[in-house]
């Protein structure tokens, strides 16, 4: 019983209302991160579902400061507070971006490399959801292969841009990958960025079910199968020291996840695709490069 | 067998009337980002274009065009007022090296951020001072859905006979809210085509044509001549330049192409009311509350005229002729200020003139009455 009730939320700093669609995890997302946080925190949002999410009275979820910023500049809206933070003496505010995947992988990428590459002092959380939601489901740099947007109605033909990867190049101290269907792993590596200075990064897989088109109650089961099929591991690297935070028992292959998403559905007409082949070559490939990283 | 009449009425969005005109007039390539109330236009552009490629940010988008527009495929993309904040430099680059191409401006409630999904009409100023140093730029605004298709339609003419990108001015309900509208209305048009040097003498990229001002075109690696085009300050051969005589006869040159060019580009609705001494001025969706609202009027024996405009910048000269003639002049727009009202009258107030303005919501025609009434 004491086990379970560790994943409760000691500290509530959320409100009780968020205009999210169901199963959607940027509410509990944010729910963890701000009971971690604390309410001094100064929430940087850029255009993205959160911005709608935490937006209108009485449903602005979120208790700390939180400062709505454009598309391209959440990176850098964040590094002109944290400065001015410090100037005053506050440097115990911590400053955190919450954005999704077209304001980190694509339009907000130069600010946030730009800020990576700087050292500046915050935590940058991406909650990716593989495209762009709020605006009717378009294809970003982080839509996966296959994957059917309305920009891409016959599925994407190219890979996800290694966003972890061009954050490995920036030798930050601390990021990290977790998943809502692991909560003790998520609050632990927020806790982890929280007591690190300097550039810290999470990148979360979020589960979407109008945008990835399953029922909303299946959210963290599929959270947890991206886990299980290593499509999208559970890893952190603090100071280039990369440890993998859960080792699947068995292996489990990726058409168990893709065949529950509705976004991938003509992968399994007339039989099944190649893609799903090369999906699950990459996969294992990538696994073994992330082990050998572990390994050095 | 003919389609009976009303066989071909149906419910539809001013998006993908644009989308299927551009398309019809011969433009090859959308590109787009996703924003909001422009998304229907990226939406229907990915079923309806030859090449159609999503950008991730509005700089690409514009500079995409700008590439596919120098080796002669004439590109559309849309956008509203925070992407077209982020397309200003490119548009400019665009201008200068005389790059054909149709940018849609789906305008939204500003400033900022603003509202998504809450229409306005707030960018008209914006895109009269756009290109630095004030040169003008075509922007032509559908008032109705037989508009949509027209005007879309003469937006790729003007960008290709002129060399430049035109602005297709719109706003969220006219490309967004679904009317009845009967297809009927629609008509035939022919592509327009992007017309290349043929001329045998050594091919200088903005060497004008002395009637036009515009410089004949030939796309990038065309194997015969070379090109350069530049986004510097350049002479007739595309060097970069300082301030010389001849590059700066050839930057000015771009405002007499424009003004003279837009001269078969002017367009607007004008329903002459006899013995009205009062007009009633407006633009885009607020057009349809000034309509209703000069029917109502009328019961009412208060007699106004109407003026639609459709190509609002450069500003036809005829217009202020008109506008002159009537005593009392009403300026309908979904802003605060009055934009259209300050580039047809200026900033100092004449009594005669009247904003009828509102934001948040759109201008309906009882505050139109109202107004005229009071007054």
């Amino acid at each position: 019983m004491k086990e379970e009730s560790k994943y409760l939320i000691e500290n509530e700093n959320v409100y009780c209302g968020a205009l999210s669609c169901r199963g959607c995890g940027w509410s509990l997302l944010a729910r963890h991160v701000s009971s971690v946080m604390g309410t001094k925190t100064v929430y940087v949002v850029p255009a993205c579902c959160f911005s709608i999410i935490a937006g209108p009275y009485p449903m602005n979820l979120l208790k700390g400061t939180v400062v709505h910023t454009l598309f391209a500049a959440a990176a850098a809206t964040a590094t002109g507070i944290r400065h001015s933070l410090n100037r005053q003496g506050k440097n115990d505010a911590p400053v955190v971006v919450l954005a999704g995947d077209g304001g980190t992988f694509d339009i907000g990428l130069q600010s946030l490399s730009g800020a990576a590459a700087r050292g500046e002092d915050f935590i940058f959380i991406c909650n990716n959801n593989g495209a762009y939601m709020n605006t009717g489901v378009q294809s970003s740099s982080a839509t996966p292969i296959g994957s059917i947007t309305t920009t891409n109605p016959d599925g994407k033909g190219t890979n996800a841009k290694d966003l972890m990867g061009i954050i490995a190049a920036h030798n930050i101290p601390y990021f990290a990958t977790a998943s809502l269907a692991f909560l003790d792993d998520l609050q632990q590596k927020i806790i982890k960025a929280k007591s690190i200075k300097g550039f810290r990064f999470i990148m979360i897989d979020s589960p979407c079910p109008p945008g990835h088109k399953y029922a909303p109650e299946l959210s963290i089961e599929i959270s947890r199968l991206a886990v299980e099929t290593n499509y999208f591991p559970l890893f952190e690297a603090e100071n280039g020291t990369y440890k993998i935070n859960y080792l699947p028992k068995k292996k489990v292959s990726v058409s168990e996840l893709l065949i529950r998403q509705g976004r991938f559905s003509h992968l399994f007409k007339n039989g099944t695709s190649k893609i799903i082949a090369d999906v699950q070559k990459q996969i294992d490939l990538a696994w073994k490069k992330l082990n050998d990283r572990v390994k050095i | 067998m003919e389609s009976k009449l009303e066989d071909r009425i149906t419910l539809l969005d001013g998006s993908r009337i644009i989308i299927e005109s551009a398309v019809a007039a011969g433009a090859e390539v959308f590109t787009g980002y996703p924003i909001t109330p422009a998304n229907l236009l990226y939406a229907y552009a990915g079923k309806r274009f030859p090449v159609f490629l999503p950008a991730p940010d509005e700089i690409t988008a514009l500079q995409w065009l700008c590439g596919f527009s120098s080796v002669g495929k004439v590109g559309v993309t849309a956008t509203s007022f925070p992407g077209f904040a982020l397309m200003l430099e490119t548009l400019n680059m665009a201008y200068l090296m005389e790059l054909p191409m149709v940018i849609i401006l789906a305008q939204r409630l500003g400033p900022s951020t603003g509202s998504a999904t809450a229409g306005a009409q707030g960018d008209l100023l914006l895109l009269r001072g756009c290109i630095s140093g004030g040169y003008p730029i075509p922007v032509f605004c559908p008032a109705d859905f037989k508009d949509c298709q027209e005007l879309t339609h003469q937006a790729v003419k003007a960008a290709i006979q002129m060399r430049t990108p035109v602005i297709l001015l719109t706003s969220k309900e006219m490309i967004m809210t679904n009317r009845s509208f009967d297809l009927n209305e629609f008509e035939e048009k022919e592509k327009v085509s992007l017309k290349y040097f043929e001329n045998g003498k050594p091919y200088k990229p903005y060497l004008a044509d002395e009637d036009t001002m515009v410089p004949p075109f030939l796309p990038l690696g065309n194997n015969q001549h070379q090109v350069r085009i530049n986004s510097s300050t350049h002479d007739v051969n595309g060097f970069i330049q300082k301030a010389t005589k001849e590059a700066l006869d050839n930057t000015k040159r771009l405002k007499v192409k424009i003004e003279e060019g837009m001269k078969e580009f002017n367009f607007y609705s004008l329903n002459e009311i006899d013995e009205a001494r009062i007009l009633l001025v407006s633009y885009d969706i607020s057009s349809d509350a000034v309509l209703e609202a000069a029917k109502v009027l009328k019961t009412r024996n208060v007699l106004v005229s109407t003026l639609i405009l459709k190509t609002i910048l450069p500003v036809p000269e005829n217009i202020l002729s008109i506008l002159e003639y009537y005593e009392k002049v009403f300026i309908v727009e979904e802003n605060l200020s009055g934009l259209l009202r300050e580039i047809l009258f200026g900033i100092q107030s004449q009594s005669n003139i009247y904003g009828i303005n509102k934001i948040g919501e759109m201008i309906s025609p009882e505050d139109i009455i109202a107004e005229v009434s009071s007054n």
